[in-house]
């Protein structure tokens, strides 16, 4: 390549270049995209086949490889000229289609025009594409129209002129005055006007000035100076130069991300490109004017972003940053104490249109104090993914809808996170906001390096912002306390709170740490890395709470938290969930369902991922509760549960929440209803899908008349006064009562366990026990409320007073009406028995036994009955036919036995 | 790479002029361990030996300096690359899931090299190619798009071939 040594010869090249007609649009020409995402796609490979299929079928067509046009989802796109069809998803067996339809033919392949559905007319020109239609291309001016290896090409398409423009008419001090009046603000993020940091290193006490091109662009989700530095590397070069020429520097340095091998290859050859031609190096076009440019790659470290930290890593040293006066532009900020310009590449892209079209045509786009274009990285979950550049004030519904298609799957959109890890997440209310640096500054958000990742209702607000802050917290470099002790503490917390432990006040703590974290950590990471916590709270708080109280997960995302359940009417029983549940916590009931075993479910959501007919559903978490007027202490639900959540306490019982796993045994299992469940009225309105808990049906009241007549008839019976009046309470208590009120509800209870140690004759047993009944009679007929319980009361009093020496007797251990077991035993007669054995097959209990006695006749045996195994049930004495076998009272027999 | 040959001049470029000596061995200190790790698959310590003793810095700073990068690494790494990428744009729809399918299937952590030298598993912040989320990179080759049908089982055996 010849060397230029004059502006007239860089003219020359040009107007040389132009009649030969390198770029002119009448000519066939392939341009391929070659970003890194079409290169994952094939890319490559189509090109390769391209240049072949050419060849072979004789056609005059040039072959361009480009930078990153844009639709990155659609890769590898292709543009036809002279026509400009617009290809997308090229696969390289279709080079032969496109050869023989559109470069022979001059028609488009049908199939591979961009449509929005299969019903729509196809989008033949790139300008028809929505994608594209908003879009105003100042930064990638360049992108997708060129080979980014052939510098021949940029100077073509009107490359180089700005720097011409500026040594041939301009002074240095009227090149800066330019971008200074352009009002052109730091593409990286904070916005500062790249004029007035320009005019700052200008009037620095230094000889030697340095700029640096900061490309190490390492927000997740944001590849827009990859894309310049891929696509256009020459225009980043000429801003460089144009900013060397306004402040006087010799040196430029490009920091990029080790990342981005192909940024490197790229940049590499335009340098050198550059150097053969005389671009750069000493006397540049034979002006006088010096100034090179070096790579260095990062080595992964994201801190490396920020301006001192990355001057600390140009250095040799680790990246820290370090607290600020000295700027950057002042003497002894820079590397190695030299003052520096450091700019955004895309900053420095816009330069050379700024210089080459005058500051009043930038002013023209954008708004008032934000001129010009931003490029945003478009993705999450949007139809269409890529790079777009749009002019400032556009709203984010624009952006979103128009540009990007709307959402997956058309669902509901939830944010957008904009500007990384540090920015903040904007709801649905500010999508008409005109976007710019200061207005999403005002709503917590930051413009950021131009990341926008879209979230829909699928997306865990809570999960997205742990995700972020966990970004920041393993990216942080360690050197203050702030940042490294308090982004970890917020990352505990998140972590609680998302795996179903948040506990009340937890809020409040992530506010407070995130704040002192701003307000006192040494650079921008640390101010920063709050920002997704605290904009998310901010706007999605109730999403927050309803993890932290109710334990629940809209989206589904956050495991440990919401109430799986199994819906046995969509399930068919493949028994995935089975063999995915690593807690065997899906098991089959007696009937052939499955249902989910709430106490061993950990809430992984295995199964809920491996259902293929969407049988698992994932409810709110219902807090059950005991109600204190229904319960009566029975304890049947402490003896159900399994972990040990029901608690006695001298009040009542109660449910531990934190312990309860919901299995809803306790709720089966009471038979006065008193267990009962609810549904958190507050957030359900916001939950999507109608709560219900299976397992759980709504009991029967209980009715309010109780039939005491049945009772009575059960109690006549029997004989025995006692018995009558324990048969009495038990039946009582059994059915129908309700527990409204103590003397009912406590004395019932109490006086069945009196009478049942009166007939058992149990330890202790004694007068203090007859008169104890008396009181509980007494309190029921003067303190009841209803009518049945003062009826008991009654019953109870009459038939104390009616026969109370009977009870005596019974605390002696004899019943006359020989009805208490305890103090009977029964007896076989031997010389009424015939030894028929009709007894021996009866009883259940095998007591009767018959045994041979040695002092009489084999034939002749002997029945007897077991006493410790005999229940007195009375079945034998049912089915003796001579009636031998005898009641007897157990205290006589003692007494037979003593004389 | 031979160490001793190495010329800090070139390395360091054009600016090298503005430089004293001490700087300019400091300056080139990542450029080289770059090429050291390039060359090696990982930085063994016998060159960082070597490197100290030229460079006029002692093993500790340059092990300091070293250990801050996230692409540095001390021990030698599988003969495949593999990076999943945990970007924002590859989170929300679902690069999780497909770390955890590649720890299940080589049985080895995000991270951990397999006993056999044969892969090396890492997550990565973002590779630039949100376009395709989510992303996964075998030796800088991208492959995108994983979790459409197949895709999964495509990257394993990928992944396995050689």
């Amino acid at each position: 390549m010849q060397k230029l040594n004059s502006l007239d010869d860089l003219k020359s090249l040009r107007e040389k270049l132009l009649k030969e007609g390198v770029l002119a649009p009448n000519k066939k020409r392939i341009r391929v995209c070659c970003g890194t995402a079409c290169r994952a796609n094939n890319s490559l490979k189509l090109v390769d086949k391209l240049k072949k299929d050419v060849q072979t079928s004789g056609v005059e067509a040039e072959i361009i490889t480009t930078g990153c046009q844009g639709l990155c989802q659609l890769g590898p796109v292709v543009t036809i000229q002279p026509q400009g069809y617009f290809y997308h998803k090229v696969k390289p067996e279709r080079s032969e289609d496109i050869i023989s339809f559109t470069l022979k033919g001059e028609r488009p392949v049908w199939d591979l025009l961009f449509r929005r559905s299969l019903g729509e007319k196809p989008a033949y020109f790139i300008k028809d594409i929505p994608f594209y239609r908003k879009q105003l291309r100042i930064a990638l001016r360049n992108n997708g129209r060129i080979d980014p290896e052939n510098i021949i090409h940029y100077i073509a398409i009107g490359g180089y002129k700005a720097i011409e423009k500026a040594l041939a008419s301009m002074t240095p001090q009227q090149v800066l005055d330019e971008v200074k009046r352009a009002n052109l603000r730091g593409r990286g993020g904070a916005g500062f006007p790249a004029g007035i940091k320009w005019e700052h290193t200008k009037n620095s006490f230094s000889a030697e000035k340095i700029v640096i091109a900061n490309g190490d662009e390492g927000d997740p989700g944001a590849f827009m100076d990859r894309s310049i530095m891929e696509g256009d590397p020459h225009s980043l070069l000429e801003g460089m130069m144009l900013c060397a020429y306004a402040i006087g520097a010799h040196h430029g340095i490009i920091y990029v991300r080790h990342e981005y091998p192909l940024a490197v290859k790229h940049l590499s050859t335009a340098i050198k490109q550059a150097e053969e031609i005389g671009l750069l190096g000493e006397n540049i076009l034979g002006t006088g004017f010096n100034f090179t440019i070096q790579i260095r790659e990062g080595a992964g470290a994201f801190v490396c972003g920020e301006a001192t930290a990355l001057v600390s890593s140009i250095e040799g040293e680790r990246g820290f940053p370090r607290p600020r006066p000295p700027r950057l532009s002042e003497k002894g900020g820079g590397p190695w104490g030299y003052p520096a310009n450091l700019n955004n590449i895309e900053t420095y892209a816009c330069v050379p249109a700024i210089i080459e079209k005058g500051a009043t045509w930038f002013l023209k786009t954008g708004t008032a104090n934000s001129p010009g274009t931003k490029v945003f990285a478009l993705t999450g979950k949007v139809k269409n993914t890529g790079l777009v550049e749009v002019p400032m004030g556009i709203t984010l519904r624009e952006i979103i809808y128009d540009i990007g298609g709307g959402i997956i799957g058309d669902k509901k959109f939830k944010a957008v996170q904009t500007g990384g890890p540090s920015g903040g997440c904007i709801p649905e209310k500010y999508l008409d906001l005109p976007i710019d640096f200061d207005s999403l500054t005002k709503i917590g958000s930051i413009m950021g390096s131009g990341g926008m990742v879209v979230l829909d209702e699928d997306n865990c607000i809570v999960d997205v912002a742990k995700f972020f802050l966990s970004f920041c917290q393993s990216e942080s470099c360690g050197k203050c306390y702030p940042c490294r002790v308090g982004t970890f503490q917020m990352l505990q917390i998140l972590e609680k709170i998302t795996s179903g432990n948040g506990e009340e006040g937890d809020i409040e703590r992530l506010e407070e740490l995130g704040n002192y974290i701003k307000s006192s950590s040494l650079c921008g990471l640390g101010k920063s890395a709050p920002n997704p916590v605290l904009t998310t709270i901010k706007y999605f708080r109730e999403e927050y709470e309803e993890h932290i109280k109710n334990k629940y997960c809209r989206a589904f995302v956050c495991q440990g938290l919401g109430q799986l359940h199994l819906n046995t009417d969509i399930c068919y029983q493949c028994k995935r969930c089975m063999d995915a549940c690593p807690f065997e916590a899906i098991k089959e009931s007696a009937d052939g369902f499955f249902y989910i075993d709430q106490v061993l479910c950990q809430r992984c959501k295995a199964c809920f991922n491996v259902c293929p007919l969407g049988a698992i559903e994932i409810k709110e978490q219902p807090i059950l509760y005991i109600d204190k007027e229904l319960c009566y202490f029975c304890r049947s639900c402490i003896n159900v549960c399994r972990v040990d959540a029901i608690k006695e306490t001298s009040t009542g019982f109660i449910i531990d929440s934190n312990i309860c796993k919901k299995c809803g045994d306790c709720f089966n299992v009471c038979q006065m209803g008193a267990i009962k469940y609810e549904k958190i009225g507050k957030f359900l309105k916001i939950a999507s899908s109608e709560i219900s808990y299976e397992g759980l049906k709504e009991k029967e009241q209980i009715p309010v008349d109780i039939p005491l007549d049945e009772i009575f008839h059960d109690v006549e019976k029997k004989a025995c006064p006692v018995q009558k009046s324990l048969t009495f309470i038990e039946e009582f208590i059994e059915g129908p009562m309700c527990g409204r009120c103590y003397p009912c509800s406590f004395g019932t209870e109490e006086a069945k366990l009196r009478l049942l140690r009166i007939t058992q004759k149990l330890e202790g047993a004694g007068e203090e026990d007859i008169n104890a009944l008396k009181t509980i009679a007494s309190n029921m007929i003067e303190a009841s409320f209803c009518k049945k319980g003062r009826d008991t009361g009654r019953f109870l009093s009459e038939i104390l007073s009616s026969s109370e020496e009977e009870f005596r007797l019974h605390l002696s251990g004899i019943c006359s009406n020989r009805e208490c077991i305890t103090s009977i035993s029964y007896l076989i007669n031997p010389d009424l028995c015939i030894r028929c054995g009709e007894c021996l097959k009866k009883c259940k209990f095998e007591a009767i036994m018959a045994k041979a006695s040695e002092s009489k006749p084999a034939e002749y045996t002997y029945f007897e009955i077991k006493q410790k195994v005999c229940t007195r049930c009375g079945e034998c004495i049912k089915y003796c036919p001579t009636g031998a076998i005898e009641i007897i009272s157990k205290v006589k027999e003692e007494m037979f036995a003593k004389t | 790479m031979d160490i001793e040959a190495v010329s800090e001049n070139s390395q360091i470029g054009s600016i090298g002029s503005l430089l004293n000596s001490k700087q300019k061995k400091r300056g080139i200190l990542i450029h080289l361990l770059q090429q050291i790790q390039e060359e090696n698959g990982y930085i063994p310590e016998e060159i960082v030996k070597k490197l100290s003793s030229k460079l006029s810095l002692s093993m500790s700073e340059i092990f300091s300096v070293a250990s801050f990068y996230k692409m540095f690494r001390f021990t030698p790494r599988g003969k495949k690359l593999v990076k999943v990428c945990l970007g924002t744009a590859c989170y929300v729809r679902g690069s999780k899931k497909v770390l955890n399918t590649l720890e299940n299937e080589f049985q080895i952590k995000s991270g951990e090299t397999s006993s056999d030298l044969s892969i090396t598993l890492e997550t990565v912040g973002c590779v630039g190619c949100c376009g395709l989320a989510p992303v996964t990179t075998v030796n800088d080759e991208v492959v995108g798009d994983i979790t459409s049908s197949g895709k999964i089982e495509g990257l394993i055996k990928f992944i396995r071939k050689n």
